[in-house]
């Protein structure tokens, strides 16, 4: 720890610990017969032996790891073709549409499963009984599949790869590709030997989270993967939460399992990121990528993203704004089935403080942990390499921990703890900065891997403090990098429910919470009617944003 | 003589001695609160909580609010505290709401590291509640209607039901005719060929109302049934809402192990959907309990006493599930149906075996009707 300031260790320590315990905690909790504090616990290998060594867990394990790849390669190849035709092609109303690719991320998996229920049910799905009712085909598309389970996740997280890779083909230095031009290399060979390369770090980054995003979550899987025997490990999660008495401790067994794959992806990504400096692009002298004249090709790349819009946005909240008009989702379209209801209601009861709390939580939150994702980036950049390479493998560890066990390691740890966090705003915060540590330092990490050293050495040399440095070379340049983290953590956090249900209070209940209750409840079109209301809050927040500091524009600007 | 004062005077002394020590020695329930605020709610004490005393009404104005931890129940929940809060505004009311297994861990690890943040804690488990009971981390505290439950439904001085969790037979009436329909009136009736790629089962480890018929007809019927079960290829859904939803809207046509608390919903908006409810009865209790360190007891017994008088019992019923209270008449609106008949016997069962069991019937469902269902061809 030689040469290493006093604020990076009064700031890098405490972090260390907030992210230690909890996860120390679901380590012994794993190893016990029952949860931490009960007078019956034990240490026991049991549940790791169940886990570890059972067949039905063996099997989820593969399914996961074959759901998580599937999906996430999937993700990359349509979002990254939605950013390449965003950012390098000359598409007719590219700026326009690019907007709109962030809406999948809008609403949560949860809901858009529920959507794509009603739209692709067996028999009763808006889009087969419609198909049937002209052609005679009786189900067009089963959502109850391994395809439809991989249809809603390429979905939903085919816009996380689009506003990754986008920011990464924008900030390539076109000089390289223009020089690969001239030395006489095709479009295709300048694509794998210059593009490629330069964006792999990122691509590499996306992959293994999307991944985690994917192997940790389980609305989809359970609710989907059940009527074809399908499960993964956080179905199984959710089955030892749910059943009465619960499994907490064969649950938290459950969770360290994917640990270990997101760590080994960690060295994947590491592996293929090692050469990190041959990606610095940003050096104050390079000049914007070149722009593809597409041709007669223009339109059919804006066919292609207009589908992957009416699949993935159109039809989605179709679904859902037609639902939450209705008494009961049915395909039955007649008057008696509408009704103004579920919207005349929703602004009752604790919805409104709600609402506050969640735009409180992800405008206020959201803002606070970019701060310290891009302290902790920065400080790391001071500490060298070595920290830095560690830091992908600590931040990785609370993402890829499903949210329900997270959610009960914090529990555990802060409610014996005598400290004002638990039942308050706090622990909440505390949840999404590890929820989101993966995501957030990865993010902040590559923004300031393509900042060159250079910039900040010449600001040093003519006199410039660090702090100076940093504030007037390095933010300014890394700005749009953090308006983007901002914006992915605001609508991270906004959705985040897994978490949140085990640890809010009255006072800091959130939307998607009352949306959650709703829905187990039996409310289904009320749930609908909030998820409408959530997607158009977060839209508007956005918009609004946008509008008076740029956090979309700054990267949609150039766009044309 | 006896127009002489001094033996006269004996007697009325004695009198006035003997009504001071009555006075005395008066229950305390008589006392009117001293605030005249609060004879509203003394009132209503006094015609629907017999015995209970003004000094819980003074003292739980005292702490002013109570902490209720209660399941996905929200309409009926909301119903009867609207109603508490009517009748005792000095109280305020918080809740914490959450799936069974998630508010279980949240509350037991607050009450393990001694940070009392709940008053009132709801379960739909009645095993975890004479569990709980049995561990000294509920309150004991007899409410004054006791004497209207039986003993099946409470655990006497803990927990009392606020419901009984019906488990029926449900079909969409769109996709079923009345004919068919006429099998599903018994539990063999589901085991029926005509049933081959039309029904759907609820999986077991959804849990509570989920789990308990599959215990049942393991216990009952034997492994057998469920192979018949799994002969007809049921779509297994992950929990009790979305299988209601998908009747509701015609994706399957028959639901062998419904929830009525599911339906209700359901039935009240127009889906086209009809249920039975087979002999022997399934249906497990939803209890009530106060936490043994609540922060606001006397708050918190106010409102246990509050939710099984005649009227907090009433409001909770009509849209919570099927009353476990001996003396009140059900008062949902589809209990007015034709249709509509609650079983007169109920399987007997112990809670304790049912919660012990649950790892040995999930095995024998997987094996039997979950990989059957799931396994390709005929």
């Amino acid at each position: 720890m030689r040469g290493v300031s006093s604020l990076t260790l009064a700031l890098v320590l405490p972090l260390l610990v907030l992210i230690v315990l909890p996860i120390a905690m679901v380590f012994y909790g794993s190893l016990l017969s029952a949860p931490p504090g009960a007078a019956e616990a034990v240490l026991t290998l049991e549940n790791w032996q169940t886990v570890y060594l059972s067949a039905p867990y063996l099997a989820a394990l593969a399914n996961t790891v074959l759901l998580g790849l599937v999906s996430a390669a999937l993700s990359l190849l349509v979002g990254g073709a939605l950013a390449w035709i965003i950012a390098r092609t000359d598409m007719p109303g590219r700026r326009s549409l690019a907007l709109l690719l962030l809406l999948p991320m809008m609403i949560s998996g949860l809901v858009t499963t529920l959507a794509w229920i009603a739209l692709a049910a067996p028999n009763a799905g808006f889009i087969n009984v419609w198909v049937r009712g002209w052609s005679g085909i009786r189900t067009l598309l089963n959502i109850y599949s391994f395809g439809g389970i991989v249809l809603v996740h390429v979905l939903h997280y085919g816009s996380f790869a689009f506003l990754a890779l986008f920011a990464a083909l924008r900030s390539i230095d076109g000089a390289m590709e223009e020089a690969s031009a001239m030395v006489g290399a095709g479009r295709l060979r300048t694509a794998l030997s210059i593009t490629l390369p330069l964006i792999t770090p990122t691509l590499a980054t996306a992959f293994l989270m999307i991944f985690v995003f994917v192997a940790e979550n389980f609305p989809v899987p359970t609710l989907l993967g059940s009527p074809v025997g399908f499960q993964t490990l956080p179905s199984l999660i959710y089955q030892n939460m749910a059943v009465t008495p619960a499994h907490p401790t064969l649950a938290a067994a459950s969770g360290t399992v994917l640990l270990w794959i997101a760590l080994i992806g960690t060295i994947l990504q590491q592996r293929v990121s090692r050469q990190e400096k041959r990606f610095v692009t940003v050096s104050g002298k390079g000049s914007r990528p070149p722009m593809m004249a597409l041709g007669r090709w223009r339109y059919v790349c804006l066919g292609f993203v207009l589908v992957f819009l009416l699949l993935a946005v159109v039809l989605p909240y179709l679904a859902l704004l037609l639902g939450s008009f209705m008494n009961f989702l049915t395909p039955n379209l007649k008057p008696s089935v509408f009704t103004w209801a579920n919207y005349r209601t929703l602004w009752t009861g604790d919805a409104w403080a709600a609402a506050v709390n969640s735009l409180l939580l992800s405008g206020g939150g959201g803002l606070v942990l970019t701060a310290v994702y891009v302290l902790i980036s920065s400080r790391l950049a001071e500490l060298g390499s070595n920290w830095r390479r560690a830091s992908d493998f600590i931040s990785i560890i609370p993402s890829a921990i499903p949210a329900l066990v997270l959610g009960m390691g914090l529990i555990w740890t802060f409610v014996g703890l005598p400290l004002p966090i638990y039942g308050t705003m706090g622990i909440l915060i505390i949840a999404y900065f590890l929820r989101n540590l993966g995501t957030g330092v990865r993010h902040a990490n590559n923004a300031f891997a393509q900042i060159s050293g250079d910039l900040a050495e010449a600001a040093r040399i003519n006199g410039a403090t660090r702090l100076q440095a940093l504030r007037d070379i390095v933010l300014p340049i890394a700005r749009p990098a953090m308006l983007s983290l901002w914006t992915t953590l605001f609508i991270f956090i906004f959705m985040e429910v897994s978490a949140t249900i085990l640890l809010y209070a009255p006072s800091t209940r959130t939307l998607p919470t009352v949306l959650w209750n709703h829905m187990a409840s039996g409310s289904q079109p009320r749930a609908f009617a909030i998820a409408v209301a959530q997607a158009s809050l977060i839209f508007a927040i956005l918009f609004i944003t946008d509008r008076r500091l740029g956090t979309l524009r700054s990267n949609f600007e150039r766009v044309g | 003589m006896l127009c002489s004062p001094k033996p006269m005077r004996w007697p009325m002394r004695r009198l006035f001695v003997l009504l001071g020590a009555i006075l005395l020695a008066a229950p305390s329930w008589a006392q009117a609160p001293a605030d005249p605020k609060l004879a509203a709610s003394w009132a209503f004490m006094q015609a629907q909580m017999p015995g209970v005393p003004a000094s819980l009404l003074e003292a739980a104005c005292k702490e002013g609010s109570v902490m209720i931890y209660h399941g996905t129940w929200i309409d009926a929940q909301e119903a009867q505290m609207a109603k508490f809060r009517e009748r005792f505004p000095c109280v305020t009311m918080e809740t914490f709401s959450a799936d069974t297994g998630q508010r279980q861990e949240r509350w037991m690890a607050e009450v393990r590291a001694g940070r009392n943040i709940a008053d009132i804690v709801q379960d739909s488990d009645p095993g975890f509640l004479d569990r709980e009971s049995g561990t000294g981390d509920l309150m004991q505290y007899q409410i004054s209607n006791d004497a209207k439950f039986d003993a099946t439904a409470k655990k006497q001085g803990y927990w009392y039901a606020l419901r009984v969790a019906l488990v029926g037979i449900a079909w969409n009436t769109d996709l079923v005719s009345d004919e068919e329909a006429k099998k599903l009136t018994n539990w063999q009736g589901i085991t029926d060929p005509i049933w081959k790629g039309r029904g759907a089962v609820v999986d077991p480890s959804a849990g509570g109302v989920a789990y308990l018929p599959w215990y049942v007809w393991t216990k009952n019927y034997g492994p057998d049934f469920l192979s018949k079960i799994g002969a007809l290829k049921p779509r297994v859904i992950a929990a009790v809402v979305p299988a209601a939803a998908s009747l509701a809207s015609g994706d399957i046509a028959v639901l062998f192990n419904a929830s009525e608390t599911g339906l209700l919903p359901l039935l009240d908006k127009g889906a086209p959907i009809r249920w039975s409810l087979p002999e022997p009865g399934i249906g497990p209790m939803t209890g009530q309990a106060i936490a043994a360190r609540a922060p606001h007891p006397n708050a918190a017994r106010l409102y246990q006493e509050y939710a099984f008088t005649t009227e907090g019992y009433g409001i909770w019923q009509k849209l919570g599930g099927a009353p476990a209270r001996s003396d009140v008449k059900d008062q949902r609106d589809v209990a007015k149906e034709s249709w509509y008949k609650t079983p007169a016997n109920f399987f007997p069962y112990d809670r304790a075996d049912a919660s012990a069991s649950v790892q040995s019937v999930t095995d024998t469902y997987t094996k039997l009707v979950k990989n059957a269902a799931a396994a390709k061809g005929p």
